[in-house]
């Protein structure tokens, strides 16, 4: 361990835990010594605080008729910051059912989304979920898995994508036959890791809201660490996503399918590196599931993510750890962005455009050729056009343009002409519920 | 060109834009093949779209060009030139230069400046510490340390450009910030927390009320890479070496995180861009304090003294734009400016007797000077 890591082991040191001053300390973090046990106590306390609102309480009588049953969904991914979160949230069911005779304030449910670099993972999630359930008895936790490939509800939303010159994206219905797309496919069509990496989050959110409607889950909890908060910040912002911050990153309420989720960031208090010490305290970090792939040395092959997470652990190291909660304090003050216009929905990722982006990024990237001044010149102009009359040019019939923000565009931006980019597109102008009325009102779109 | 001539050039091998000459360069922006006609073009154009759409300049206005002698400011003067003639903005440009003080670096690069004055027919204004303040750089370095030197420098250097433009009559100053600074300063005030800033990180003029001088930044989307290439290819001449007072340690982390995420995505510097657009503070909203912590704040009669030995009165605490230093009469939020706080202090510690021809004060850069003329 670094000199400079935010959490200081102690090995059988005389130091005396400063909270209950009765046993000896086992670690420092915040300048404070703590025990074991007050150092789990702390951790939880800071779950606790983030959700003390009443419906998460025994409730009784009025309330409880007033309120009803909650169910919290908790997104577990099997990484050490989920596997922690599920330990806080269940030693508090845990403690509600001492105390209020075997009632507990909302039903817990674990859902994990298969990652997509399956063989990858060092073991695998459906070993350790009965595992860890166990742990928890008599706490009554259900779990699912799902697969990455249920993201895929309608095939025949499945479109091929292309972007233009000038930045605009146009889309193309695919055939039966052609289309025979699983999600592993479209991701691999994508044009580098860091866009993979993009979408791999869009349908992940998606996946976890739809699961939390369908199971009746009325709040959505991450493990999220202080740090993975900053990080996320700092990458969706080099990302070109920077509209989405103030959203992505707090405590917030969406409305999917006409329904509003909660949506809770209980650990956002947590350094990541005081998660890892919880873990390692009551023996969770073997459960962990942990992709066997090392990481590349090279710049190059590692994806913005990887570069903003090494940042920060960099930061550390060089003792300028306070910049994760520097930024997160930062993120949470943004707002909406204030914009005269909308300019709709993005339809790969659903996010609202508030600046185009076509009309931005071809102020600053022109793609006007400079006159042609010699019969020379001219004759190469001849046998460009030549060269590209022969080979296939892409048949641009049955095309109709598709409406993407900024964030999509730097995604797509590098796919290439002949394989292009293939997505689930979301409508246009019809919205969730719009949708759901076409969804239970029309039989079938083929009029055949 | 004769080379073509002499060899054909593969279709593949031509730019991608006219199809007409042969692509010489990858453009960092997108990585698309370009002849140098073409990257002309495009440079040009892009600089004049952001002019144009930020409205910043109006016919006979008198613009100064704050001109460092480095590449970014001599292709500004150089292409603002170029655009003033070809669209006929109708300003008078001017050079106006910040001498520091920095023996070995800004004797150097003032020296490009003055040939650049004579290349692009442009008068030029010299600014110096030394006039100004009665402190060179050099000076301040060997007095306050060089840890320090960035926050001196910036401090002194903002004021002293507003002055020099007053002194010129002249009420706009374009320096050459360019996008990759404008990034950079998105992820700083992200990364230091600086909320005040970062509505502003990415305004492209910049001015505070009361004040008749404002700056502009024509190359806010004008990549770094391809300002080093626009100088390389129309040869013009620049100085290029960097100050050797180095940047402070925390941005340099943040400018190595943008190079290396620009080599993964090259949009990457747009990218932080647009998103620096959208990031807005939230509407405040009202704190609510219970009643036991007002009544104790009522028992605290303290005050706080400030810095310069005074006591604030219990007057409302606002923030007035075009408030003045009572000292120097400089724009100031406070009631003495940052310039003359950071000089007040100095000349606390100024050494009460020098050597004469004192040489020591001097910079490190006139060491690494004698250096490099050394030869065997």
């Amino acid at each position: 361990m670094s000199e400079n890591n935010p959490v200081k082991y102690l090995a059988d040191s005389d130091t005396e835990c400063q909270r209950c001053k009765a046993v000896p300390a086992v670690l420092i973090t915040r300048k404070e010594a703590f025990c074991k046990n007050c150092f789990i106590r702390f951790i939880r306390g800071k779950q606790r605080k983030s959700m003390i609102d009443e419906r998460y309480k025994v409730k009784y009588g009025a309330v409880q008729e007033k309120i009803g049953q909650q169910k919290v969904l908790l997104a577990l991914s099997g990484g050490v910051s989920s596997l922690v979160l599920t330990d806080v949230v269940a030693s508090l069911l845990q403690e509600q059912i001492e105390s209020h005779k075997g009632r507990m304030g909302f039903e817990l449910v674990l859902l994990n989304i298969d990652e997509f670099e399956l063989e990858s993972l060092n073991k695998r999630i459906e070993e350790i979920l009965p595992i860890l359930v166990e742990r928890y008895a008599p706490v009554n936790i259900q779990y699912k898995v799902l697969s990455i490939e249920s993201f895929l509800i309608d095939r025949a939303m499945i479109q091929k994508v292309l972007l233009n010159k000038d930045f605009t994206a146009i889309a193309q219905r695919l055939s039966d036959e052609q289309n025979k797309y699983t999600v592993a496919d479209m991701l691999k069509l994508c044009p580098n890791k860091s866009s993979m990496e993009d979408l791999l989050t869009v349908i992940y959110e998606e996946l976890i809201l739809r699961t939390a409607f369908i199971e009746n889950c009325e709040t959505i909890i991450y493990g999220h660490s202080m740090t993975r908060i900053a990080n996320e910040i700092l990458a969706l912002t080099v990302r070109g996503r920077g509209s989405s911050v103030y959203k992505a990153i707090a405590d917030h309420t969406v409305q999917f399918m006409d329904k509003e989720f909660t949506i809770l960031f209980p650990l956002r208090d947590v350094l990541f590196a005081e998660i890892i010490a919880y873990a390692d305290l009551i023996e969770l970090n073997k459960l962990e599931v942990k992709s066997t792939i090392v990481k590349s040395k090279i710049t190059k092959n590692l994806t913005i993510r990887d570069l903003t997470t090494n940042y920060f652990s960099h930061l550390d190291a060089t003792g300028y750890a306070s910049t994760a909660s520097t930024v997160v304090k930062t993120g949470e003050k943004l707002g909406a962005p204030q914009f005269k216009h909308s300019y709709g929905r993005c339809q790969i990722c659903g996010v609202e455009i508030y600046q185009d982006p076509k009309e931005w990024l071809r102020r600053i990237t022109v793609n006007d050729a400079a006159p042609i001044e010699t019969e020379e010149e001219q004759e190469y102009v001849n046998l460009y056009k030549e060269a590209l009359s022969s080979s296939e040019t892409l048949d641009t019939e049955n095309t109709h343009p598709v409406n993407i923000c900024y964030g999509c565009i730097v995604t797509l931006s590098g796919a290439k002409q002949d394989t292009a980019f293939v997505w689930p597109l979301k409508d246009k102008d019809t919205n969730h519920e719009d949708k759901k009325v076409l969804d239970e009102y029309i039989l079938t779109d083929d009029e055949e | 060109m004769t080379e073509i001539s002499a060899k054909k050039v593969k279709v593949s091998a031509l730019c991608e834009l006219c199809h007409a000459r042969k692509a010489v360069m990858k453009r960092p922006k997108n990585l698309q093949k370009l002849c140098k006609d073409c990257f002309y073009k495009v440079f040009e154009t892009e600089i004049h779209n952001t002019i144009v759409d930020a409205k910043l300049f109006s016919p006979g206005d008198k613009v100064a060009i704050g001109a460092s002698g480095g590449k970014d400011s001599t292709v500004l003067a150089s292409v603002l030139k170029t655009l003033n003639e070809r669209y006929d903005y109708g300003l008078i440009l001017v050079l106006l230069s910040i001498d520091e003080g920095i023996k070995g670096y800004r004797d150097d690069s003032l020296a490009t400046v003055k040939r650049n004055q004579v290349q692009y027919e442009m008068p030029l204004e010299i600014i110096s510490y030394r006039d100004l303040y009665n402190w060179t750089m050099d000076e301040i370095v060997s007095c306050a340390g060089i840890r320090s030197s960035c926050t001196y420098c910036g401090v002194l250097r903002r004021q002293a450009l507003d002055r020099g433009a007053a002194k010129l009559g002249i009420n706009h100053v374009v320096t050459g910030h360019n996008a990759d600074d404008m990034a950079e300063t998105v992820l700083m005030n992200l990364l230091r927390g600086d909320t005040a800033r970062l509505e502003k990180s990415c305004a492209i003029i910049t001015q505070s009320a009361g004040s008749p001088i404002k700056r502009s930044k024509p190359f806010k989307y004008t990549y770094q890479k391809e300002i080093v290439l626009y100088a390389h290819y129309k040869k013009l001449d620049y100085f290029s070496t960097e100050c050797t007072y180095a940047p402070e340690a925390f941005r340099g982390t943040a400018r190595e995180l943008l190079k290396s995420l620009e080599s993964i995505r090259p949009s990457c510097i747009m990218d932080i861009i647009y998103s620096g657009e959208h990031l807005v503070l939230a509407p405040k909203k009202k704190k609510i304090t219970t009643s036991y912590k007002t009544n104790k704040k009522k028992t605290h009669t303290e005050n706080e003294v400030n810095a310069d030995g005074s006591v604030s009165l219990g007057r409302k605490k606002q923030f007035e734009d075009g408030n003045r230093c009572e000292k120097c009469g400089y724009l100031s939020s406070n009631r003495i400016c940052k310039a003359c706080m950071l000089l007040a202090g100095l000349e606390m510690n100024r050494a009460k007797v020098s050597i004469d021809n004192n040489t020591a004060v001097d910079g490190a850069a006139v060491l690494t000077r004698t250096l490099e003329q050394l030869s065997f």
